[in-house]
């Protein structure tokens, strides 16, 4: 019996992208759409890059030192000539919460940068190699998570002696197993799946698999977490500030400046009101933009 | 003529590993035994049901599984002894079309990173090459060049299919194991793969090991068949000897089952009692024999071996 | 059911054992020499070589944690540099009222958070489901000292309705006690009142969805009783469960509220620790309240897994 050839059916497939009477829908034009109707992406989003501006234009934006003292100008409140008042020392409020943005934000970034580079590394190599290497790298990032964050911050800061420098590799630190078992779990899943195994077939080396075909889908849930690392790092770097052992004054630490009015409440209730907000409203920024990253890239995983 | 593929022996199981506390080392037989030939040019088809071991089969050709033994001789290369730095040798002459058309594209890379990376990886001509050939290979599989700037998500089942079998086009293999390439599409597309198979394997002196089971995909497309059952392979030989003579209890089952258009005669239905065996514990014998309407007493204590029935014709049943 | 339990405790043995010799490490951070950090330029160089025997520095540094790491599975975490008592008893004392403020902190934040989320989900979508949903994302972003000051700046300068500082033990005079607790656990407890908030609506969302709440509706019974007697016991277990591994943040929340508060538990005693240099204190604390986390980790866990019949009765776990 000889091989026939039977007819190429007639009817074209509607191709996703098509809008079925032969329009194309822009692939662009889509995704702009998802992003302009996540209002919590947005919001939190303006006031990240508000902080982001107001951290690095600094010197343009205020007229005082941050540190320099002027005494006769103690506890004064809001006025004209200082929009937030001044604290213990005459130093004007709103130039040091301008500045302490500037602290706030380079320590999230080099502790995330720190948390994520070694979160990556750790979670992709027991993720993909698996076995013993998995087994170890695993339980000594639960070693790291047992600790309470700010505990160990405090333990890993208290130790090499406060700095900027200290304070942010210490952060990242407490953090990178956090990052790790994200890491972990996205290659974990991905490893399983067809492509991965028909990029093994046509010969691609173990660890270029790893990069060139499993990366790229792990890296949005990184992204999420960065974001609201970012913010507990704000906190974290406060915090211990506010308990003294972090920042060393007369650093603008946005904690140092709480530490401070805790002790003048009945005299300046400013000092104290204007430092918590700020911290607030740009950890609230950044929770709202991992949120609204989450939303994005899933719109599964949000209720 | 020397076979392009020779399969001898081969099997693998699987153990199940329950932790630290099991005692007893349970063996999943996947694959128990399969030999068979492949001529270069032609159209080799497994059949079976799930579970079979078909799959695994292909998967150890292709050393993408490591077998438990046997031999798999491919182009003078032992494909089993093979050292590690050997299979990329092997991996430019035989490739491998994968069921789901949805999950064997990497999601985040343009189809031309895709399909130029076998390029890459093999050391095969410059850059420039390399886009040309993308655009040839796509041209070759109905897809147009300014296809490759998109994303696998853009695609429709059909045409992902296409693209992976342009994948694997890409380096001129010898050998291509198509594993249930159709069984994941729409019945009309399933028409349009299978016929560029086919047109694909007459330009370009493929070789093809089609593992199905679709019975009448298989009709269509293969020189000879193989019948698979519990991991050993019951009866083989050409296409048409195998619907038309089919000797094996179980090939008489499949074969009654192929839904038939309502013209013609009515096909009498063979009913197979009982339900496919766990590959763990395999029964005496003749492993199909629970299920056999014609079972006899040596069914149950004798395993019957694949032997030989007149012209290229390859049966185990006690029943010849 | 015992093997896992079994199984747990071999997964964790390594992990305890990294612990330690991350908390070892920190005398080893110390940039220059840590006795003279410890103890100050003006030592003698008596006391320096009797702190240096006693902490092992004169020894290799494996032989060191072993010899360190002996005495804690001993018990003995070493001898306070600034009270020459031994570390683990100053710990016990002052555990319990740390405990005290951690275990008020969980029960306040649990029942509004509970509520909260209740009330979220049944009303999900609506401006109360929303604005519920603000006020927990806020809450989780206010940094609990700031929180801590204000209520002290409303509730004990402004009107002075709590006490801003010390602790009564309940067993001197309940009331009193009671009293001074109640700001420093509501500070403590603020920050996991957001995050249950969410978790308890997200859960109680999930399971209003599932098939038998449908049933249970279809079968007639009224809206609150579906919601309150079926969606939120089956939501609780995991809630409950959330709550028990957030207690390493709340421990560590403790050691800012003490401050602010005055309160004098361990947290407190870190602090001031690290400004006295008193660096086997400090270790031992961290030790401590890293132990007792993991202990508390692994007692939810066994727990969880009696309470869900399905890891229970032997699924492949």
């Amino acid at each position: 019996m000889a091989k026939k050839n039977l007819p190429d059916a007639e009817f074209q497939e509607n191709q996703p992208g098509q809008d079925g009477m032969g329009g194309e829908v822009k692939r662009g034009s889509l995704l702009w759409a998802r992003i302009s109707s996540n209002k919590m992406l947005i919001i939190g989003g303006i006031v990240v890059i508000f902080f982001l501006f107001m951290a690095f234009f600094a010197p343009l934006i205020t007229q005082y030192s941050p540190t320099k003292m002027n005494f006769r100008a103690k506890f004064a409140p809001p006025s004209a000539e200082h929009l937030m008042g001044t604290d213990h020392f005459g130093r004007d409020t709103y130039t040091r919460i301008v500045y302490g943005a500037r602290v706030s934000f380079q320590v999230g970034l080099v502790a995330v940068s720190i948390g994520l580079i070694g979160g990556l590394i750790f979670g992709a190599v027991a993720g993909f190699v698996g076995g013993i290497a998995d087994d170890i790298l695993m339980r000594m990032m639960d070693a790291l998570l047992a600790f309470p964050p700010l505990l160990l911050a405090i333990g890993l800061v208290a130790s090499m002696g406060p700095s900027l420098k200290t304070v942010s590799i210490s952060i990242g630190v407490v953090y990178i197993p956090r990052f790790a078992r994200v890491m972990r779990s996205s290659v974990l899943a991905e490893k399983e799946k067809e492509y991965v195994e028909a990029a093994r077939a046509i010969g691609q080396s173990g660890f270029k698999v790893l990069m060139k075909h499993i990366g790229p889908s792990t890296i949005s849930p990184m992204i999420v977490l960065a974001t609201i690392i970012f913010a507990l790092a704000i906190i974290i770097e406060a915090t211990l500030s506010f308990l003294g052992v972090g920042l060393p004054p007369p650093a603008p630490s946005w904690g140092t400046m709480l530490d401070e009015s805790r002790r003048y409440l009945s005299v300046s209730v400013w000092m104290a009101l204007f430092p918590g907000i700020t911290i607030s409203i740009a950890v609230l920024g950044f929770n709202m933009v991992g949120d609204g990253l989450r939303d994005l890239f899933d719109p599964r995983s949000y209720n | 003529m020397q076979p392009l593929l020779t399969v001898g022996l081969l099997k693998k199981y699987f153990p199940l590993d329950r932790g630290i506390f099991s005692r007893t080392k349970a063996v999943v037989r996947a694959v128990d035994g399969v030999s068979f030939e492949l001529q270069k040019g032609e159209t080799l088809g497994l059949v079976g049901e799930s579970g079979s071991g078909k799959t695994t089969v292909g998967r150890c050709i292709l050393r993408l599984i490591k077998p438990t033994s046997g031999d798999v001789l491919f182009d003078n290369m032992n494909v089993t002894r093979l050292p590690a730095s050997e299979l990329k040798k092997l991996r430019r002459q035989m490739q491998i079309i994968f069921q789901d058309p949805y999950g064997c594209l990497t999601p985040r890379l343009r189809i031309r990173t895709i399909l130029k990376e076998p390029l890459e990886i093999h050391g095969i001509g410059t850059k420039a090459d390399h886009t040309d050939r993308v655009v040839t290979i796509l041209r070759r599989v109905g897809l147009r060049p300014e296809h490759m700037n998109r994303f696998p998500h853009e695609f429709s089942g059909g045409q992902r299919q296409r693209i992976a079998i342009a994948r694997t086009l890409m380096v001129n293999p010898e050998l291509i194991i198509a594993d249930e390439p159709v069984s994941a599409l729409d019945v009309s597309i399933q028409a349009q793969i299978i016929n560029l198979l086919v047109a694909l394997q007459r330009e370009l002196g493929l070789s093809y090991l089609l593992i199905s089971h679709d019975l009448s995909v298989v009709h269509y497309m293969c020189d000879r068949i193989a019948v698979m059952y519990l991991g050993k392979i019951v009866e083989m030989t050409t296409r048409s000897d195998l619907y038309l003579n089919p000797l094996h209890p179980y090939t008489q089952a499949l074969l009654s089952a192929i839904p038939e258009p309502n013209t013609g005669p009515k096909r009498e239905k063979i009913l197979l009692g009982g339900e496919v065996p766990s590959p763990i514990n395999p029964p005496e014998g003749c492993s199909f024999h629970p299920r056999c309407n014609y079972k006899m007493e040596a069914c149950t204590k004798v395993e019957p071996l694949l032997e030989g029935v007149g012209d290229s014709h390859w049966v185990s049943c006690h029943l010849r | 059911m015992l093997r896992y339990i079994l199984n747990r405790l071999i997964y964790l043995f390594p992990v305890l054992i990294f612990m330690s010799i991350v908390v070892f490490l920190f005398i080893h951070l110390i940039p220059g020499d840590p006795v003279d950090y410890m103890l100050g330029i003006d030592a003698t160089p008596e006391a320096r070589q009797v702190l240096r025997a006693e902490l092992g520095l004169d020894r290799n540094i494996v032989v060191q944690y072993i010899s360190w790491a002996r005495k804690i599975v001993r018990g003995d975490l070493g001898t306070s540099i600034v009270t020459n008592r031994p570390v683990l008893q100053s710990i016990l004392e002052k555990f319990p009222a740390t405990m005290l403020l951690a275990f008020a902190a969980t029960i306040i934040s649990l029942i509004i958070a509970v509520i909260a989320g209740t009330i979220a989900a049944a009303n999900k979508g609506t401006w109360k489901d929303l604005g519920l949903l603000l006020l927990s994302l806020l809450w989780v972003s206010i940094p609990s000292f700031w929180l801590g000051i204000m209520l002290i700046l409303v509730f004990s300068i402004e009107f002075p309705i709590f006490p801003a500082i010390g602790h009564v033990s309940m067993f001197v005079d309940f009331g009193k006690s009671m009293h001074h607790l109640t700001l420093p656990a509501i500070t403590l407890g603020a920050t996991l009142a957001g995050a249950i908030t969410r978790m308890t609506r997200s859960e109680m969302i999930e399971q209003m969805s599932k098939d038998y709440v449908t049933t249970a509706r279809a079968k007639g019974l009224s809206r609150p009783v579906v919601i309150y007697k079926h969606a939120l016991r089956n939501s609780l277990i995991t809630v409950v469960t959330f709550t028990g591994l957030q207690l390493g943040t709340l421990l560590g929340g403790t050691v800012v509220v003490e401050k602010i508060f005055a309160w004098p538990g361990l947290g407190l005693m870190v602090i001031q620790s690290i400004f006295a240099r008193d660096y086997p204190m400090v270790q031992g604390i961290v030790l401590f309240f890293a132990f007792t986390f993991v202990f508390v980790n692994l007692m939810v866990d066994i727990s969880y897994t009696f309470l869900n019949p399905q890891i229970r009765l032997g699924q492949k776990g």
